[in-house]
């Protein structure tokens, strides 16, 4: 089993690989000196033939020595027999198993391997997942049987795709079955993983094997404060030029309506990116059919927006899609979705007083939250104005309510916007000079996040400033840090000092943590108090540009706003709602029936696959991963309702970034090395793992029994001819 | 005396004679006697003997005779102590020639139950040699291997007895067998005629055997042959490989003991039919003594030899 290599160079003359039989039970072959029975009772059974004294030899003849020698053969020959048995069954308990030793290697500690392997949008480019995956085995072939590898695909998510003893051929089957994703790039993510999993691994040897196209877009600000141990050797492996791949895409299509003598009517503008100078068709279908075509002509590094004449709007839903007829690096974000359903747009119903303010003319109160609000070209939702003091009879038709600055508040108004809220709608109450603190606090007791105390000047200098937002929140999220400054140097006169209530939740402070944004979920809706007010008359903010975008986004959460026509990216996991309005009511039924009521619902994907939903799998995890970008189908109670997906524009970027200076800003972190990995010993289950493979004891088994069974047979035959 | 039928199964069994009974005593002179007087014993209550001894005369009671043959109704009538006297209790000389080479030392039987041949004829030789003298018979010892070792010239006292009995005790198997020269000077000693008993395994020529025996059978002596064998010699019991040593010789054999029986059991059988055969022709008695057997089989074949005697 061993192979002795004749080498001209006694240096490396030890260095060739043997293979030898291993233990895993090695105590077991002191059963070996159960061999000595059978010799034993050979010995014993010779005794026979002693010496023993007789009187005469004189009637005695010699036996003919052939005979006697064949005797003699006959008990060696059982002896043999015995013997092995004997030592197969030893071996077999010790469980043998062949294992290779590469002597150089010997010589270093075993690795743990991580392989992480891209598979985002971007690797769909050419045929740089092949070169990866080419690149990936390659890295397989550098390891030895004692390494243990775990393989990683990553995008935005990482998934892990083996054992972490699984045989080569295996890993390399592994590698061959990952398939390109539609999603974009996160490095932090994978490299968090494999850290991971190698920190619950003993070898001293550590190394993250990263190959990808290091797309600058991969890397963000979660990357940059990334910490890996020290003793992690990373080695990036670049798939794809240094420079980025030509590249043009349709980054986002905005859609509004038009109504002009009564028609409704739908603009389509898309925006085109290009990192070349580009000179390309893009047409627009809707419903499968060419309603428009115009040219975009870019130079490198630009966008242009792209508008297409308006079209009238069919009855139903219709299924629009912008192409870029371009021949570039990556053809699949040349197309963008859209979906426009008549009926699908939510509305918000803006309560203000119906008397005009303080001062006459243009000004009222609620001049800026009306004009933050106006319905226009890219709206996101529809806005309807009413008077406070009257109010709508019904407010089924709307999804929030923003009541602003009321004065005088009906009864049956509060006991409405009660009704509603906890039937889910969204309420957002802001303050001002009208409001009554005493009687919003009576009437809308149960729907206030903070018990409203009292109408404060600012500090003592006259103003307060905002000093906490909690950026994370939904509202906020829209938000890049530059922005974030407008709000934090944004000064407030006045504002009603508020007690946030039990469970509500503080988006924004000023200072001397009065809460000025708070939130409180009331039953199946939630409320937004604001606790200055929308005005310049408490505060500056309605002069600043986050203004706007904020009283959007604050509707928009409010109303848990469904999004515009392409707002769902890949790689997104939304509610089943979300698809389709009927699959929250038709799971509120079922859960109301019990187990009776069971029905198989099916999403269509955009690649045409049925992707089965279960009311058990619902009542679960109700969220749907988007995977491919375009139309998401379903059929709920006779419901029909399609979603647009869409690729993540930044993956659309194809810049390259320097995967070492990219690397070099990873923080390492020192880590105590695990004294266990320095024995260079083979992890049991690694060893058990081979063992398993190879099953040689069973073999063992078999033949001991099979030469016991014929010993014993020829045994009785000698026996019977004597 | 009349010796009609010699049938000794006809005898039943006595425990009394059992050699490995008498293995356990060591007195040469009480085995004997317990031999001998248990066979007398038995030889007079059993009706249909096949051999009687006829009654010849009275004579006066002497110390040390068996009290058991003083004829009460005798005593009743005359007030004195007579015993009987038998036919046959004639003076006959009695040669009992022991063979005492190295293949006597033999017994397959553990002790204390196994006796080795020596012992065996031993016995036998002492219960002959009591016998005899009971019967009023001047009996004599010899014994030999490839010589003359010990001899005792036959007598009728009584103490001549212990001699016989000394000589015995001293036997000790060792040196090759030889039958001619030894038998042929003792045949030149014996002047008057009698009775030899040859108490031997026989472990020769069988032409060598007769022929020394012829020497005392034409001078016109009464001869027997008391063939002593171990039963293991008998049957060759032995099983698989084995390695035998001469006990005389020290000569080695290394054989399959299952192959080599058949033709041992074969020559062993041609040798004793040869023997009892050639004997035949010549008058001589022949007789197989098993070691295994009780010694009155023995006594049994002396007194037929003795019976012809007469």
């Amino acid at each position: 089993m061993f192979q002795v290599a004749s080498c001209s160079q006694p240096a490396t003359c030890n260095l060739q690989p043997v293979t030898f039989m291993s233990f895993f039970n090695p105590l077991f072959l002191l059963g070996v000196l159960a061999v000595a029975g059978p010799i034993i009772v050979h010995l014993y059974r010779r005794q026979e033939a002693r010496k023993i004294p007789f009187s005469s030899l004189l009637f005695i003849t010699h036996s003919p020595s052939r005979s006697w020698r064949r005797l003699r053969l006959r008990n060696l020959l059982l002896l043999a027999m015995r013997t092995l048995a004997v030592l197969l069954l030893v071996l077999a308990f010790a469980r043998p198993y062949f294992a290779t030793h590469d002597p150089a290697a010997a010589t270093s500690a075993r690795k743990s391997v991580v392989v992480l392997l891209d598979n985002s949008l971007s690797m769909r480019s050419g045929d740089r997942l092949n070169r990866a995956k080419t690149e990936a085995v390659n890295v397989l072939g550098t390891l030895r049987d004692s390494d243990s590898c775990f393989l990683v695909a990553f995008s935005d998510t990482a998934a892990v795709l083996n054992q972490p003893h699984t045989e080569r051929k295996a890993l390399i089957s592994v590698v061959q079955d990952v398939r390109p994703s539609f999603r974009r790039t996160d490095f932090a993510q994978a490299l968090k993983l494999s850290s991971q999993l190698l920190s619950a691994t003993p070898n001293e040897i550590q190394e993250i094997h990263l190959i990808s196209d290091f797309q600058q877009s991969g890397w963000n600000q979660e990357s940059a404060g990334l910490a890996i141990p020290e003793k992690v050797k990373v080695v990036p492996h670049r798939i794809g030029d240094e420079r980025a791949g030509d590249n043009a895409s349709v980054t986002r299509v905005e859609i509004a309506e038009t109504g002009e003598r009564g028609q409704t009517a739908i603009k389509v503008a898309a925006r085109v990116a290009s990192n070349q100078k580009l000179s390309a068709p893009v047409t627009l279908k809707v419903n499968g059919k060419v309603i428009g075509e115009k040219r975009v002509e870019l130079e490198a590094g630009h966008t242009a927006l792209v508008e297409f004449a308006p079209w009238a709007l069919a009855a139903g839903i219709s299924r629009g899609t912008v192409t870029l007829q371009s021949n570039d690096a990556l053809p699949d974000d040349n197309s963008a979705y859209f979906v426009v359903n008549p009926l699908a747009r939510q509305k918000l119903l803006l309560l203000t007083e119906a008397q005009a303010g303080r001062r006459s003319g243009a000004y009222t109160e609620d001049l800026y939250i009306r004009k933050a609000l106006a319905p226009g070209p890219g709206a996101p939702f529809d806005i309807v104005t009413e008077a406070v003091e009257t109010g709508p009879t019904d407010l089924s038709p709307y999804s929030a309510v923003l009541l602003n600055d009321p004065g005088v508040i009906p009864a049956r108004l509060a006991e409405k916007l009660a009704t509603f809220v906890n039937n889910g709608g969204g309420l957002i109450v802001g303050v001002g000079d009208r409001s009554d603190v005493k009687a919003l606090n009576e009437k809308f007791s149960s729907l206030l996040p903070a018990r409203l105390v009292r109408k404060r000047q600012g500090s003592a200098s006259g103003l307060s400033l905002i000093t906490n937002i909690q950026k994370q929140h939904n509202v906020f999220r829209v938000f890049q840090p530059v922005h974030q400054s407008y709000f934090l140097t944004t000064p407030f006169r006045t504002y009603v000092e508020a007690t946030p209530a039990p469970g509500s939740s503080v988006l924004m402070e000023l200072d001397q943590g009065l809460p000025l944004l708070v939130e409180k979920v009331v039953g199946k809706g939630r409320v937004l108090l604001y606790t200055s007010a929308f005005s310049t008359d408490w505060n500056d903010l309605p002069l600043k540009s986050v203004f706007l975008p904020f009283c959007h986004e604050l509707v928009k959460y409010a109303m848990r706003f469904e999004g515009d026509g392409d707002s769902l990216r890949v790689g997104e996991s939304v509610p089943v709602s979300r698809l389709n309005p009927n699959f929250e009511k038709a799971l509120e039924k079922a859960s109301g029936t019990g187990s009776a009521f069971r029905q198989d619902w099916k999403v269509s994907s955009p690649g045409g696959q049925a992707i089965a939903l279960n009311e058990q799998e619902l009542g679960s995890s109700p969220f749907l991963a988007l995977e491919e970008p375009g139309f998401y189908e379903t059929q709920v109670w006779n419901l029909d309702s399609v979603v647009a997906v869409n690729l993540d524009p930044a993956e659309s970027d194809l810049t390259p970034a320097d995967p070492q200076q990219m690397l070099q800003s990873i923080e390492r972190t020192a880590v105590r090395l695990d004294t266990t990995a320095q024995t260079g010993q083979v992890a049991p289950e690694q060893r058990a793992a081979r063992e398993r493979r190879q099953s040689l004891w069973w073999y063992l088994v078999a033949a001991a029994l099979g030469l016991l069974v014929l010993e014993g047979k020829l045994a009785n035959h000698y026996r019977a001819t004597e | 005396m009349h010796a009609s039928v010699f049938t000794p199964q006809t005898r039943s069994k006595t425990r009394f004679l059992d050699p490995s009974v008498l293995a356990k005593i060591r007195n040469l002179e009480l085995i004997a006697r317990t031999v001998v007087d248990g066979f007398i014993s038995g030889l007079h209550r059993s009706p249909n003997l096949g051999f009687s001894l006829d009654f010849a005369e009275y004579r006066q009671y002497m110390p040390g005779d068996d009290v058991r043959r003083i004829d009460w109704k005798v005593y009743a009538r005359s007030d004195r102590f007579y015993v009987k006297e038998y036919e046959g209790e004639t003076n006959t000389y009695v040669h009992l020639l022991l063979d005492i080479s190295g293949s006597m030392a033999y017994g397959s039987r553990p002790k204390p139950d196994g006796l080795t041949k020596i012992e065996y004829a031993s016995y036998v030789a002492a219960s002959l040699a009591y016998f005899a003298q009971r019967q009023k018979d001047s009996v004599g010892l010899v014994t030999f291997d490839n010589r003359i070792v010990e001899r005792v010239p036959p007598r009728c006292r009584r103490a001549h007895m212990n001699s016989i009995l000394h000589v015995l005790d001293r036997a000790n198997p060792s040196d090759h067998s030889e039958f001619h020269k030894p038998l042929e000077a003792l045949a030149k000693t014996i002047r008057r005629r009698g009775i030899v008993v040859l108490i031997s395994d026989l472990y020769a020529p069988t032409e060598e055997v007769v022929k020394s025996l012829s020497l005392f059978r034409f001078k016109g002596n009464d001869v027997a042959i008391l063939h002593v064998l171990d039963p293991q010699e008998i049957e060759f019991n032995f099983s698989g490989g084995v390695r035998l040593e001469d006990m005389e010789t020290k000569r080695e054999a290394v054989l399959s003991a299952d192959e080599a029986r058949a033709n041992y059991l074969r020559l062993l059988k041609e040798h004793s039919e040869r023997i009892k055969k050639e004997c035949g022709v010549l008058g001589i008695d022949y007789a197989l003594l098993s070691t295994s057997r009780p010694l009155d089989y023995a006594l049994y074949s002396y007194l037929y030899t003795r019976q012809k005697s007469m």
